[in-house]
């Protein structure tokens, strides 16, 4: 069989199989097109039943001694959209009397105005209640009107004519079109939903094509068939793809012809003068436009999701390793909503916020062409990307075939220290602890007190290292390696300074050009001395945080992951411990320095050094006001120097021998 | 028609966290011969069958199918492989026909051999009456009939099947068992994998008693009898385990 047959018979298999499963069908085709016209067409009735409920309703408001302002009392009480009663002027009387809204007029109400002087009406409302909004609305539309009698009657008794306080008269004119006016409601929505039904419409069928051929058994049958591991995934690749598109036209078309109703519903209100015309209608040419877009970033979805789910040996456990895609996804769509995201240069390199943005541009009119191929031919690379990490997955006998034996065996490297997953829970715990309570005891100590410095490092960050590792009996010495330092070692701490100082001010100003650079931090009034700032600002940290970072973490890590994963993921959550987005670039180099000095030399006293005195030079020219504003092309030349300054630190730190005799 | 030459697998090689499942096995298996790989649960014979059946990739040495590497050339020896065992199940959304003609397409047999060759299994097996229906509402000896006919709809020379009495009940297993007899004896070459004695005893020409990852012994179970001195074929299993055990401790 030729290899596009068998790659064809394996799709049309992927898709027979998945076109059975009533359920996924039913989740990812019917659903939305009975849903849609449902939901909104009711939601537009229910609203419309409220609004002529509303203009029915007359709300109770009370009016506290009106026999001061006769005319104006008699106003509100002959008002047909308003019941009245009186009160004593205190909301507690109005609350009693079941009044929405109260006006108070005072008792020199009337002295005042023939005086000429301004009589001031306080009119009490309960911003919570929606009821007394619109009681105020109305109060407050009839006082005005009074005033405006009164205003007019004085101008006439000093012959002044109206115009003369009036010098201009400004009139509004919308031009947006009906059509307009719908898409500005319809489009941030439309872009937003559509995203995620696009990822919805991968993972179900994802999750059954990979996880339930596992948890059904027919894996090892498919696999039996002459056909490559990549001809399998590329069947279901398609399959899956397939119904991502599907499920985003589908989705499209229901929501458009469900708007299309809406317009028909609306129209016959706006010729009453109910609402102002507006035109939800999509046009034909944004579905040709958008839609073909969508197909680069359900390759995207499909790619990754295949992958998650070939991790799991059960579509619950599946579930659960895609629930993180959620988390990352929907706040990358959600940016669609935000009104003043839009495409541009930067945005179009995020994946998935780049298309997301692209469909309200899109469907708003405002596309520009540069950043609309930028973002379009980098989730094409991204989709590609996605695919070949999920083929390098596929083709890894360990995850398709996990054997339990292999699982639950604990590799000698890791007695005695903390699991991956429980390492990352006790530093969820430092995080929980910092975000609570660290700012409370940073305002009672002095934010850069010696004494909050040693609560909020030694006893939010080590200490709770330190309590898991005794409960756990883990093995201390494991934990936090220390040994003797040799020349070398000690020699290759100016370097890593070094190449700390060139990368993190390089990866700032990436930084930088990417988010924009933050307004600057004003100075504090009082600046404490400078040793003070030296122990709450260095000292304290670098012992704290390498014990922790490059100790309990990074030790933990390593011994059950690859060394670049151990070093990256300690970089980052080293890098997200701190708490600040701005600086979460330079951190992460930060971190993953600290953790290459840490596994070169075997010693934690090597980071500590580095982490000393970086952060003590830091501080030392903080405080001395040293801030030059550097031209970019420094920047390029410092991370430069950075890179060679940390390949020489790499090479003359060694190789840490002890990490060697156990087999990495 | 099978020739195993010191296979080994190791799961995750050259990680903290590997496991040896198959030791260094050597064994041959001729047309016309049912060889039975007698172990208990977790002595590697899924492992070896998996690698021979090329699910699985040798860590080290080999295996030849008809004179086809599966380490070399895997695609070509599954095309020569009927491959059954507990883990080959059937899609439950598709017929027993639709799965037989699906995979008769991916073993390039044409159309008309699959349908004439399909129509004569189900007959022979009894299995008619039930092609068209799903196979999720098939019972478990339904299931296991068609499985049989999904490895064999290629005609393979050679037949690896992984415990396929599992979980029958006595009226399906026999008749499983008398099919495997009857391909033996149209020339195929039969790697049969059990923990159950008495199937080896009643269909097997030669066995070998695999244990933690390695061959103990093999032979026609007369002569396994004998070189363990034993009275039958049972105690002499269990002898020959635990002077394994016994020498290994």
């Amino acid at each position: 069989m030729p290899r596009w047959h068998r790659f064809f018979a394996l799709s049309r298999k992927e898709i027979l199989d998945i076109l059975r499963d009533r359920r996924t069908l039913f989740l990812a085709v019917i659903f939305p097109l009975v849903l849609y016209p449902l939901l909104i067409i009711g939601l537009v009735q229910a609203a419309y039943v409220e609004s002529v409920k509303e203009k029915k309703e007359r709300p109770l408001v009370a009016v506290s001694n009106g026999s001061a302002a006769p005319d104006l009392a008699a106003k509100i009480e002959a008002d047909p959209g308003l019941r009245s009663t009186v009160f004593d002027g205190r909301p507690s009387d109005l609350r009693k009397k079941g009044a929405v809204a109260g006006i108070v007029i005072p008792k020199d109400f009337a002295d005042r105005l023939s005086a000429g002087e301004t009589a001031a009406v306080r009119l009490l409302y309960d911003s919570a209640d929606p009821k007394s909004v619109d009681a105020r609305r109305k109060l407050g539309d009839l006082v005005g009107a009074f005033a405006g009698s009164q205003l007019a009657m004085r101008l006439e008794s000093r012959a002044i004519e109206m115009e003369f306080i009036q010098p201009v008269d400004l009139k509004e004119v919308d031009i947006a079109t009906p059509r307009q006016r719908g898409v500005v409601q319809l489009g941030r929505i439309l872009a937003f939903l559509l995203v995620v039904l696009c990822m919805m419409g991968a993972l179900y069928p994802a999750l059954d094509a990979v996880c339930g051929e596992k948890e059904r058994g027919t894996l090892e049958t498919l696999l039996s068939i002459p056909a490559t591991r990549l001809e399998i995934l590329g069947g279901k690749y398609v399959a899956v793809l397939g119904m991502s598109l599907a499920s985003v036209v589908a989705n499209f078309l229901s929501l458009s012809l469900t708007m299309l109703l809406v317009n028909v519903l609306i129209r016959t209100k706006a010729a009453s003068g109910a609402v102002a015309p507006v035109d939800f209608s999509v046009p034909l040419s944004a579905f040709l436009l958008l839609v073909p877009a969508l197909v680069p970033l359900a390759a995207f979805f499909s790619a990754l999701s295949l992958g998650i789910a070939a991790f799991a040996r059960s579509t619950r456990e599946g579930q659960y390793y895609l629930a993180p895609l959620y988390a990352i996804v929907l706040p990358l769509t959600a940016a669609a909503v935000v009104p003043s995201m839009e495409l541009t240069y930067v945005t179009a390199v995020v994946p998935v916020m780049s298309i997301s943005l692209f469909l309200k541009d899109g469907l708003l009119g405002t596309l520009r062409p540069g950043p609309t191929i930028l973002a379009i031919s980098l989730q094409v690379v991204y989709a590609a990307l996605s695919l070949k990490w999920a083929a390098r997955v596929f083709s890894r006998e360990e995850v398709l075939f996990a054997s339990p034996a292999a699982e639950t065996a604990v590799p000698p490297e890791a007695k005695g220290l903390a699991r991956p997953s429980h390492a990352l829970f006790v530093w969820a715990v430092t995080l929980i602890l910092t975000v609570f309570l660290g700012g409370a005891i940073a305002q009672r100590l002095g934010p850069s007190s010696i004494a909050a410095s040693l609560v909020v490092t030694a006893g939010f960050i080590l200490a709770p290292a330190l309590v898991f590792a005794a409960l756990e009996r883990l093995d201390v010495r494991r934990l936090f390696p220390v040994k003797r330092v040799t020349a070398r070692g000690a020699l290759s701490i100016f370097l890593f300074v070094a190449a700390a100082f060139g990368l993190s001010v390089a990866a700032n100003a990436l930084q930088h050009l990417v988010m924009g650079a933050p307004p600057g931090q004003p100075k504090p009034a009082v600046a404490p001395a400078l040793l003070t700032l030296l122990f709450s600002y260095a000292l304290i940290p670098a012992f704290c945080e390498e014990v922790f970072y490059r100790g309990f973490i990074l030790q933990s890590l390593q011994a059950r992951l690859s060394a670049t994963w151990a070093v990256g993921l300690s970089a980052a959550v080293f890098a997200l411990g701190h708490f600040n987005v701005l600086q979460f670039l330079p951190l992460f180099v930060l971190g993953v320095l600290l953790a290459v000095a840490m596994r070169r030399t075997g010693t934690l006293l090597v980071p500590i050094a580095v982490h000393f005195i970086y952060n003590a030079v830091s501080v030392t020219l903080a405080s001395s006001g040293f801030n030059p504003t550097l031209p970019s092309w420094t920047m390029a030349a410092l991370g430069a120097g950075g890179l060679a300054f940390a390949w020489g630190g790499f090479h003359l730190a060694g190789r840490d021998k002890s990490r060697d005799s156990r087999g990495r | 028609m099978i020739e195993c030459r010191n296979l080994w697998k190791v799961y995750l090689a050259g990680t903290p966290r590997e496991v040896v499942a198959v030791c260094d096995v050597s064994f041959t298996v001729a047309r016309g011969e049912i060889f039975g790989l007698l172990g208990a649960n977790g002595a590697g014979k899924t492992s070896t069958l998996r690698t021979i059946a090329t699910i699985l990739s040798p860590t080290r040495g080999d295996c030849f199918v008809d004179g086809t590497s599966v380490a070399r050339d895997g695609e070509e020896a599954r095309r020569k492989i009927g491959y059954l065992s507990g883990e080959t199940r059937l899609y439950e959304r598709l017929t027993p026909r639709e799965i037989v003609n699906y995979f008769g397409e991916f073993f390039d047999v044409p159309a008309e051999v699959v349908c004439e060759r399909r129509e004569r299994l189900f007959e022979m097996l009894g299995m008619a009456y039930f092609a068209d229906t799903p196979c999720g509402e098939l019972s478990t000896g339904m299931k296991q009939m068609v499985s049989v006919v999904r490895a064999l709809i290629h005609d393979p020379p050679v037949l690896v099947l992984d415990e396929p009495t599992r979980g029958l009940d006595v009226f399906a297993a026999r008749t499983v068992l008398s099919a495997v007899t009857d391909f033996a004896g149209r020339g195929k070459a039969v790697l049969f994998s059990t923990h159950i004695m008495r199937e080896v005893e009643k269909v097997c020409h030669r066995a070998a008693i695999i244990h933690r990852g390695s061959l103990l012994v093999q032979g026609t179970t007369a002569e396994i009898v004998a070189e363990s001195g034993k009275a039958d074929f049972e105690e002499a299993f269990f002898a020959l385990v635990e002077a394994h055990d016994a020498k290994v401790a």
